[in-house]
């Protein structure tokens, strides 16, 4: 998303407004600090710049926030509830213990 | 060709190209929208304006999108209005809600729209867009980016209107700021302070400076109105709160279609100056005394029926004013005709018009602009000399521009190179005074290559053959060496002008004011004749007025040799039919015109002046020759808003009220009568001018019952036939033009048509004379004089108005560098100029705007009086002098 925020040219306001957003809440989930209302906005926010923006840019950002609400709102989930990134990308949220996941895992 | 189109299950007969929107807003469906602006090309930014169209479920701009057949769109559909409340609170998550405290709450689009979702906040708060505090580099109005949502209008009216892109943008995407280039201050770009971006902002970020903390708009009463400045007549709204101008907006439906300039925008708070004249004085032992109003109307009612008594009314002379209204003006001239016996009342527009009246009636039969203010928009070529139209006009200048900027062709002659040269196809330069030569020059080059419109000089004109013969021997070439202008401009030009399908000449002082004023403006008429330019739209001889009611000063008779609407009081039957209606005996003696009343006041044939709301001190030419006059009147009175340089040398000073503190009309340039509305109360114990002079009239015997100014205007209906359809009932909503026969009459868009007013257009050309005054070894420069766009006239106005002072306190002679460096004067330094008639003091500019050898000055300032210097040369047919060229010297001062 941050390619988006960077591309946006600013004249429309989905796209310049929008991108940000979306840049902003995805952060916060990626820290665990994320809340299931995140959700929601992330579905709005793509809704309204896809449908809605003036260019093609702005139409196409949200596309991978479509496609990871469809397919991986396991993840979405994880991140935001059990504050656990599964693929170890999220800095904030790898956990070094081993019995610390496991415990993780279960709950 | 036309579609029907269905909105909201409503089905609508649109036309082909317009938009979505368009469509809408004409049958009163109301689509949210914060970038559209009719004014501009749509930007299709905000996103607010997306409707549904019903086959497909998709989402369109309505702004953007043009209308097709059997379009079928819902405009507050479920989908619609959810995209709507999302891009308001994306919006809202950038901009503080601090409506509590917000100048703008009440009259803000972001409000509204928030309020008509039901949007209490927003949930995708973050980042905001940070900025360094409210800009305020100006003294007109600040800019608080804080609150700018990027609507982008600001800039593009910037850009698409008033065509100077003073402010852009900066960064881009989320980081997106409005600003100008490296951030200077506005004052240090090409702002104009139009404020136009202001009228635009659908926000708080742009807002006028002193009204910050005043009112709330809810609080305000708006106050529909016609500008006091120039002739363009601008309807303005004077927002009023306890009896105070808090600011000034405009609306649309009118011939400046939201748009202002600086003087309409911020400076109409001299209203309230604590400089304005509140009660009468009177001149006791040299010094002015406060007196009661009884006594001041006794001592002039006195003083005037001695005069009369003893010199016979001959003996007086009126000064009428072009700033005041058209009741008040015919007042004037009837309490000048009526009640004291003379035709002598005349007014500022023997010095700014009177050549263009003399000459288009001796052409046309009617000396007013042929055409309307919003049909130059369309003209396929503009020719316009001697009128620096962006500062003395500047919401004419914005229709010249649009003009351009559609694909017209824009040629300006003039001899300096003033702002609209920018926008220039052809700039010609020509050496002031040559106007003659250079308009038979062009005539020259139509008739040798055809461009000329046989059928209609045929048909519609007479003596076309003196045209031919006098513009013979006016080669380019020839043309050329009396001009400066290079030859094969002269071609050009000629070709732009004779192949237009639509030609408009605007013209104004740069025409007027020489010794051969009345043959410029008869040679323009014959280069319109020529081409069949006169009596179609969008084409015409266009002399733009200064004053905002000079047109209606003179529709009204305040001039020497005519009754309201031009029936002269040398015609048995007119006089007449006057004496009948005003049931008194009139004279029928052409009475004396400004510039001859200073003269026969050192003849001493004329002993009495009263002065309504004019300052020939500053305005006249020669001005110490008009203070010796007015020293030698047995009794002069001054009616005015301000203590002027004039006013000093009265007996008796009568305190007006100002344009905003009566009721009445002003006529525009384009001879349109408008609404004045009062929309304070007078301020001390001022009196308005139509009120002073029924007084008076009364108090001198006569019974004058007026008591509203309508009641003035139905009697002018009945004795001018131009203004016989003007009732005050009938130009609420909208002015109507004149001629305006009767009540259902609807008014005269553009004149002659069909047939000119004087039967057939007569030619009247004339040969090349050369200005009165030129340079020689004494006097080696040329001065030529105008305006500026901060100042009016005499500044009794501006300089009062406090940011436009603050703006432009002083004026600056612009002087070019090759001319400054062999004076060895730089910027900003002090020189002596003198002329033969007196030395006046001016700082310098130093700038291409002017070729070697010639300087300008703007008459607006005291300190540097313009007037002090000028030639009161007069043109043999109008008497109007020659203020465009005289011969000067300059020093430095060290």
């Amino acid at each position: 998303m941050h390619f988006f925020e960077h591309e946006s040219c600013g004249k429309c306001l989905p796209c310049r407004e929008g991108n940000t957003r979306i840049y902003e809440i995805l952060d916060r989930i990626s820290k665990g600090e994320g809340v299931l209302e995140d959700l929601d906005k992330l579905q709005d926010l793509a809704d309204v710049m896809s449908n809605t923006a003036l260019c093609g840019l702005g139409q196409a950002a949200p596309t991978s926030i479509y496609s990871t609400l469809d397919h991986f709102k396991d993840e979405y989930l994880a991140h935001i509830t059990a504050k656990v990134c599964a693929t170890d990308t999220c800095q904030a949220l790898v956990v070094d213990d081993e019995e610390e996941y496991e415990r993780s895992e279960t709950a | 060709m036309s579609v029907i189109v269905k909105i909201n299950g409503q089905e609508l007969e649109a036309a082909g190209g317009q938009t979505i929107l368009q469509v809408a807003q004409e049958n009163g469906i109301e689509i949210p929208n914060l970038c559209y602006d009719p004014e501009l090309k749509p930007e299709g930014a905000c996103r607010m304006c997306v409707v549904e169209v019903e086959d497909s479920g998709q989402l369109v701009t309505a702004c953007t999108t043009e209308v097709s057949e059997d379009l079928v769109v819902n405009t507050e559909s479920e989908k619609v209005v959810r995209m709507r409340k999302l891009l308001l609170e994306l919006l809202l998550a950038n901009h503080e809600q601090e409506c509590l405290t917000c100048d703008k709450a009440g009259a803000c689009n972001l409000q509204d729209y928030a309020y008509k979702y039901d949007l209490e906040d927003s949930r995708f708060k973050g980042r905001m867009r940070k900025y360094e505090g409210i800009v305020s580099d100006n003294p007109f109005f600040i800019r608080d980016n804080e609150k700018c949502i990027l609507c982008r209008k600001c800039v593009n009216i910037c850009d698409q209107v008033q065509r100077e892109a003073a402010i852009g943008f900066e960064d881009r995407g989320f980081e997106t700021t409005v600003t100008t280039a490296f951030d200077r201050p506005l004052e240090e770009v090409n702002c104009q302070f139009c404020g136009m971006c202001l009228n635009a902002c659908p926000t708080g970020a742009l807002m006028e400076k002193d009204a910050m903390g005043k009112a709330r708009n809810w609080e305000l009463d708006k106050v529909e109105t016609t500008c006091p400045y120039c002739g363009v007549g601008c309807q303005l709204e004077l927002n009023v709160k306890d009896n105070e101008i808090v600011k000034v907006t405009t609306n649309r439906d009118n011939v400046n279609r939201g748009q202002t300039c600086v003087k309409g925008k911020f400076g109409l708070d001299f209203v309230t100056n604590e400089d304005r004249l509140t009660k009468p004085l009177m001149k006791v032992d040299g010094e002015f005394k406060e007196v009661s109003w009884d006594e001041a109307f006794d001592t002039v009612a006195k003083r005037f029926g001695k005069i009369k008594e003893e010199y016979g009314g001959e003996a007086a002379a009126g000064l009428s004013s072009a700033k005041c209204t058209n009741e008040e003006n015919y007042l004037m001239q009837k309490f000048m005709r009526a009640v004291m016996g003379t035709n002598t009342v005349d007014h500022c527009a023997r010095l700014c018009h009177s050549s263009t009246v003399a000459g288009l009636a001796k052409s046309f039969g009617s000396g007013a602009m042929t055409n309307s203010i919003n049909e130059i928009e369309n003209a396929d070529t503009i020719f316009v000399t001697g009128s620096n139209t962006t500062e003395a006009h500047p919401v004419i200048a914005l229709r010249v521009k649009k003009a351009q900027k559609n694909g017209g062709k824009l040629v300006v002659a003039d001899p300096r190179k003033i702002d609209l040269v920018k926008y220039a196809d052809l700039w010609l330069q020509h050496k002031p005074g040559t106007d003659v030569a250079l308009l038979n020059g062009l005539m020259h080059v139509i008739i040798r290559d055809g461009l000329l419109d046989e059928e209609y000089i045929e048909n519609r004109t007479e003596n076309f053959s003196a045209v031919e013969d006098i513009v013979e021997k006016y080669t380019p070439e020839y043309v050329s060496e009396i001009t400066t202008v290079p030859a094969e401009d002269i071609v050009k030009a000629a070709h732009m002008y004779g192949e237009a399908e639509r030609a408009s000449i605007l013209y104004a002082m740069g025409i007027t004011q020489h010794t051969s004023g009345t043959d410029n403006v008869l040679s323009i008429a014959c280069l319109a004749m020529l081409t069949g330019n006169v009596g179609k739209e969008s084409t015409g001889v266009n002399p733009l007025r200064g004053q905002n009611n000079v047109q209606g000063a003179c529709d009204l008779g305040a001039l020497p040799n005519v009754y309201p609407g031009y029936q002269a009081v040398d015609d048995p039957e007119i006089n007449k039919k006057f004496e009948e209606a005003w049931g008194v005996e009139l004279s029928d003696e052409v009475g004396y015109t400004v510039t001859e009343i200073f003269d026969a006041i050192e003849e001493d044939k004329v002993k009495a002046l009263y002065v309504m709301g004019e300052n020939p001190v500053l305005s006249d030419p020669d001005s110490n020759h008009i203070r010796e006059a007015l020293e030698d009147a047995e009794f002069v009175v001054v009616q005015d808003i301000f203590m002027s340089e004039t006013a000093e040398y009265a007996d008796v000073i009568l305190p007006a009220a100002s344009f905003a503190e009566k009721d009445g009309t002003f006529t525009n340039s384009e001879r349109k009568v408008q609404r004045v509305r009062k929309a304070i109360d007078p301020v001390g114990e001022t009196k308005a001018d139509w009120e002073i002079f029924t007084e008076l009239a009364n108090r001198m015997g006569y019974d004058w019952d007026y008591n509203h100014p309508s009641e003035i205007t139905d009697e002018i209906a009945s004795v001018s036939p131009i203004y016989g359809g003007i009732r005050y009932d009938r130009i609420e909503e909208d002015g109507l033009q004149w001629p305006c026969l009767d009540y259902d009459h609807s008014g005269t868009m553009y004149l002659h048509e069909g047939e000119f007013a004087r039967g057939l257009g007569q030619f009247n050309p004339a040969e090349y004379m050369p200005p009165q005054e030129e340079p020689d070894k004494d006097y080696p420069y040329v001065l030529t004089t105008g305006r500026r766009l901060f100042h009016f006239h005499t500044g009794t106005m501006s300089r009062n108005a406090e940011a436009l002072d603050a703006h432009y306190p002083e004026e600056l002679m612009e002087m070019n560098i090759a001319d400054a460096e062999k004076l060895g004067v730089g910027e900003g330094d002090k020189v002596k100029v003198s002329s033969r008639r007196g030395t006046v003091e001016s700082k310098v500019t130093i700038s291409e705007r002017v070729p070697e050898g010639l300087v300008f000055m703007s008459f607006h300032f005291a300190e540097s009086a313009a007037n002090v210097l000028t030639n009161p040369a007069l043109d043999p047919v109008a008497k109007i002098p020659e203020y465009k060229v005289c011969a000067i010297n300059i020093e430095k001062v060290s």
